[in-house]
């Protein structure tokens, strides 16, 4: 089962460590490309210093920086490089000019003038032995580029024809610096960024994990309430006062349906209650009788037996339209499709009644005019038919009139007056065991006829709606 | 003893009258609430024995009423609900026991001697006058250890004076608790009772007189003066 922590967490961790790693990349790049530049200004201006190499060989490094800022203005006076070349054609006139040419170079630069591709002609002393490795062929602007030295050393290039020489072996200078100090830097810097990283994924995690369990505490609250209900809680409903929005709806239909759960537990155990004293008063009359004549033999009578098997044949009538009333509402009821003639089913169980109906002074009215042919089960459309007379002739009033139609608006319609039924009444006349008067325990039937029928017409597809008129008529009608 | 049947359920009813009356109680009967209601508060019963689901009126209704118009005698509900609330809202109402359908009719009996014993502050049901004792649980009489044969009817005559001895008992009163509505005691039906049951109870020459007539008032049954 994936919890929605687990999801969130899994979502959110790689897509910040992520744009942590890609933002880490950027400031690196970023801060390497601004240090290269910045070194590459650095090496741009010794080019600078170098060009416009002081008159005097004793003046201070800062005497050379003023004077290459009016370096401008003073063109004129100053020795150009053109002057070191032509004066350093001897090993002698090279020691000199290197002195003189690299006075004004801090110590931590790197210095190479050569003679095309020959030997170098002068150089700083800190290259000692080393060589700079050359550039790539260069054309007239000055280029700069990544170079090593014999020993290993990393640097930063800058390299230029001496132009202003007018020297067919096409002089080079190299100036370079060591990467040493930015390489260092960035090492840092990404070692700050990697610890840093992991750190703020750490944090958010934790972060997140805190956040997620106090935000997801109503849903584990309601989950806990949840577990503690049962049947005999269904009257309990869950908070919705202290809920956040997001889950008010599901709190909502959660209610809703404690509500219909509550509601359909109730009619159960009515269903249950009437059960027990549907079964229980025959039960207890059988029960009663047999002891009475066990334990006061001469008072016994064939009246007593003639009781008994009435009550238990009662039970049993009971027990079996239970039965058939589950049967049918499982669904697992087969039903067969034939063509049906409903008239005649209707006329079968008229004549079925009809003997009660006289009893009762009743007086039946068939109309089967608009009778048509169907294709459905006929065991159960005259479970149907036989249950609606038969409730009808029961309950009706002495001396009143039921209406039996077939056909018309309707596919079966038996109609009865029901004085001492009110409109609150109907919505209850298909649950099973429901009566009207409670009480009529002697009249044989348990009040499970119409559920019966209803249960029939659900299988069959049919629908089975009851209405109560102003007149005080009830009428129940059959319809596809 | 006599004794209220209120139960709509007339294949049951037959039968708990049949045995109450062969023990020895006056039983009226009734399927009807209202009616019920109404012989309950007309008549002076010992126990009245109700069903809870009721035409007319439930056995709930017809409680708080005789409750509320002062009415303590005994109820013993007969019912086919056996749920807690069931028996507490019975209980709560007043009534003073329960029993649920389908019961032994041992029980029921018993039950219903029990409440009418309460009725006359009786815990036990073993009554001693001298040297008579009755047992109402075991239906036994004896007169210094000789069991007595009695009718249904002079035990319950016996029983209904031994419960209230050393008091004076009208006639009017013995006609009420002994005989349903049924019977319809003449004049000198007590008297004849009462001479059956002086006969019963003399087991030999040498027992003492315990019944005696208070002229125009009733019977008392006492023990003889020292």
């Amino acid at each position: 089962m994936i919890s929605i922590r687990f999801h969130l967490l899994a979502t959110l961790l790689p897509a910040f460590a992520a744009i942590s790693i890609a933002a880490g990349f950027g400031v690196y790049y970023s801060t390497k490309a601004e240090l290269g530049a910045r070194l590459d200004t650095r090496l741009a201006n010794y080019a600078v210093d170098l060009r416009f190499t002081p008159p005097q060989p004793e003046r201070d490094g800062g005497g050379g920086m003023r004077n290459r800022f009016n370096a401008g203005e003073r063109d004129t006076k100053r020795p150009r490089m053109s002057e070191f070349m032509e004066t350093g054609r001897s090993r002698a006139g090279l020691m000199q000019l290197s002195a003189t040419l690299f006075t004004n170079l801090p110590s931590t630069v790197y210095c190479e003038i050569s003679m095309g591709s020959r030997d170098t002609i002068v150089k700083t002393d800190n290259l000692e032995n080393n060589q700079i490795s050359r550039p790539p062929p260069i054309g007239d602007e000055p280029v700069f580029y990544d170079a090593t030295l014999a020993n290993g050393v990393q640097l930063r290039a800058w390299a230029s024809k001496l132009s202003i020489v007018r020297d067919t072996r096409h002089p080079l200078v190299i100036l370079a610096v060591s990467r040493d100090e930015i390489d260092v830097t960035l090492a840092r810097l990404a070692s700050i960024l990697i610890g840093g990283g992991i750190a703020c994924c750490l944090i958010l995690s934790l972060l997140l994990i805190v956040s997620l369990r106090v935000s997801l505490r109503p849903l584990s609250k309601l989950g806990e309430q949840a577990a503690t209900m049962d049947a005999e809680s269904l009257h309990e409903r869950f908070s919705e006062e202290s809920a956040p929005s997001d889950i008010r709806p599901i709190i909502g239909r959660l209610n809703d349906l404690m509500a219909k759960l509550e509601e359909s537990f109730a009619r159960e155990r009515r269903f249950s209650g009437d059960l027990a004293h549907e079964l229980r008063t025959p039960l207890a009359a059988i029960r009663t009788t047999s002891e009475v004549a066990l334990k006061w033999p001469d008072q016994a009578s064939a009246e007593d037996f003639e009781e008994i098997h009435k009550l238990s044949s009662g039970l049993q009538q009971t027990l079996d339209s239970l039965l058939l009333l589950s049967r049918m509402e499982s669904s697992a009821a087969e039903k067969a499709r034939e063509s049906v003639d409903p008239a005649t089913i209707a006329e079968e169980c008229r004549a079925l009644h009809a003997p009660r109906a006289a009893e009762h002074g009743l007086r039946i009215e068939f109309d089967s005019s608009q009778a048509a042919g169907l294709e459905t089960d006929p065991r159960m459309l005259r479970i149907i038919m036989a249950n609606l007379i038969g409730n009808a002739v029961e309950y009706a009033p002495e001396g009143s009139v039921v209406t039996i139609a077939v056909g018309g608006a309707a596919l079966f319609q038996c109609a009865n007056d029901a004085p001492n039924l009110a409109p609150d009444d109907v919505p209850r006349l298909f649950e099973r065991m429901w009566r009207k008067d409670k009480a009529r325990t002697e009249s044989g039937h348990a009040g499970l006829g119409l559920s019966i029928a209803k249960a029939c017409a659900d299988t069959l597809g049919f629908e089975l709606v009851a209405e109560l008129d102003d007149g005080g008529r009830l009428h129940i009608a059959l319809r596809s | 003893m006599r004794i209220l049947l209120v139960e709509d359920a007339v294949s049951l009813r037959k039968p708990v009258v049949k045995a109450l009356k062969a023990s020895g109680f006056a039983v009226d009967e009734t399927g009807d609430g209202e009616e019920g209601y109404w012989m309950a508060s007309e008549n002076p019963y010992d126990v009245i024995l109700l069903d809870i689901m009721l035409p007319g009126m439930d056995g709930h209704e017809i409680l708080k009423k005789l409750r509320a118009e002062g009415n303590e005698t005994p109820v013993l509900f007969l019912t086919a609900k056996d749920t807690i609330e069931d028996r507490v809202t019975g209980l709560r109402l007043g009534a003073d026991d329960y029993l649920v359908k389908s019961f032994a009719i041992e029980e029921l009996i018993a039950r219903v001697e029990a409440l009418g014993r309460r009725r006359y502050q009786k815990s036990t049901p073993v009554l001693k006058v001298a040297d008579l004792e009755l047992d109402s649980s075991a239906k036994r009489a004896t007169r210094g250890g000789t069991e007595l044969k009695l009718s249904a009817q002079l035990f319950a005559l016996l029983e209904f004076l031994m419960l209230r001895a050393g008091e004076v008992v009208s006639r009017a009163d013995i006609e009420e608790h002994i005989y349903d509505e049924q019977a319809d005691p003449m004049s000198n039906v007590i008297d004849t009772a009462v001479c059956a049951l002086r006969r019963a109870i003399k087991t030999s020459e040498s027992d003492a007189k315990l019944i005696h007539t208070r002229r125009g008032m009733g019977y008392i049954i006492q023990e003889p003066a020292q």
